[in-house]
């Protein structure tokens, strides 16, 4: 059959999984389609394959970077974060975190993802040792983030669960002492998102903060001030 | 081949160091450190085209790959390839996540080219690169350039709709047509 090569796809017409493995390689996918397309990668084997063979078949397009010799300050960087992180708190508070983090299911399947070991050599990769954690929650009946923090290398993986339909988009924010919420940027509605935190708001990190989401609207890059209320808040623990 | 024999030589040598650095040897992760380094800083450096969000990415992705080396698998992946794999996904999401503010280049879409080669370089030189530039080069101008913008630049969908001022659906289209094609081809060897 002939295909009309200018004729567009239609809107929300659904990847097969070899063409969706090859999205998630190159980068294309955002937001919820990544967290989908990176959980199951994590648990369908077929599918981990097929993103192995993508990797695989645009490997040589990396001979076409070109070499840049990075400051020399980058290493001292590096092996400053490459022993523990900037975070050393207490066992008490990793039981109390643990007794509470049981009796929820958002939090408890995400930790369940992260003990499943990755299939390929790309998966994303799971393992810490010393975390930043918090459960956020509010007056939204069922929705529940379970937020984890990476502080060796600056990883937040937010795992949203109950997430009503809107216009607007979940958008997260970090409270510190002072009481101004700095943007995290927009997460995925449902699922879970990854994102590198922005070095300037690593070290609001910590047991003193709050964690907050507003919905907004939809943007690339993150607000400078939230426009609404937020819908959950949870304050962040160190275990 | 001699020069076969030395691109095997340098890509074990460099397995054995990713297995020596998953042993937590700092010597054996400082080595990968100052023979791929230059690699991985091009790779931030053209996605998120700004030096020091760069630098940053640059420092989580070996942060990344000294807490992960022990899952490095040489029958799965080159180490190169695995490496610059880190350091790129690590730069896409410190541009998703607004880390780095960036502006989109207007010559998104002109064909990147390539300059001498470096010794990294020449240690991946492979049997692949001839086929994938071959098949690449059987796309459509306009499938062939997404892609390879895609993949240079780290833009998502919705970034590459915007840029080329093109329907999201139309972009998806020639991206999916591409991507189809590209495997027939390269399956068909």
């Amino acid at each position: 059959m002939m295909v009309d090569e200018t004729e567009p796809l239609k809107d929300g017409e659904a990847p097969n999984n070899e063409t969706l493995a090859a999205e998630l390689v190159l980068g294309l996918l955002d937001g919820d389609e990544k967290a989908t397309a990176l959980r199951k990668q994590l648990s369908d084997p077929a599918f981990a394959k097929s993103v192995d063979d993508w990797n695989r078949r645009v490997d040589p397009l990396f001979q076409e970077f070109q070499d840049v010799e990075p400051a020399p300050s980058v290493w001292d960087g590096i092996e400053s974060r490459l022993d523990g992180g900037t975070f050393d708190d207490t066992v008490v508070q990793l039981k109390r975190w643990r007794m509470g983090a049981i009796t929820s299911g958002a939090l408890a399947a995400c930790l369940a993802l992260a003990l499943i070991v990755g299939p390929g050599p790309f998966a994303p990769t799971s393992e810490s040792q010393s975390v930043a954690v918090a459960q956020l929650t509010g007056n939204i009946e069922g929705l529940v983030l379970a937020v984890s923090y990476d502080p060796q290398t600056a990883e937040m993986r937010v795992d949203v669960d109950g997430m009503p339909k809107t216009e607007t988009e979940p958008e997260l924010w970090i409270v510190g002492r002072d009481g101004v919420p700095r943007s995290l940027g927009q997460i995925g509605r449902n699922g879970i998102s990854q994102m590198t935190v922005p070095s300037d708001h690593r070290k609001l990190i910590n047991a003193a903060a709050t964690l907050q989401l507003s919905m907004e609207p939809p943007s690339e890059i993150p607000h400078a001030k939230p426009t609404s209320e937020p819908v959950a808040t949870g304050k962040i623990t160190i275990i | 081949m001699p020069q076969t024999t030395e691109t095997d030589r340098a890509r074990a040598q460099l397995s054995a160091l990713i297995g020596q650095a998953a042993g937590g040897d700092r010597q054996a992760f400082q080595d990968i450190y100052n023979l791929t380094s230059a690699k991985l800083f091009g790779v931030c450096l053209r996605i998120l085209n700004d030096r020091q969000a760069s630098e940053d990415a640059l420092q989580d992705a070996y942060v990344k790959i000294w807490r992960n080396a022990g899952r490095f698998d040489p029958q799965r992946a080159s180490p190169i390839t695995w490496l610059a794999t880190i350091a790129r996904n690590t730069a896409i999401d410190r541009k998703r996540s607004g880390g780095n503010r960036v502006m989109v280049s207007d010559d998104a879409i002109k064909d990147m080219a390539t300059d001498e080669q470096s010794a990294l370089d020449r240690l991946e030189k492979q049997e692949g690169a001839d086929i994938l530039n071959k098949c690449l080069d059987s796309l459509e101008a306009r499938q062939r350039n997404v892609i390879r913008t895609a993949f240079f630049e780290g833009h998502s969908y919705n970034e590459l709709a915007q840029k080329l001022d093109t329907p999201l659906g139309t972009v998806k289209s020639w991206v999916r047509r591409g991507l189809k094609r590209l495997k027939d081809c390269m399956d068909d060897g």
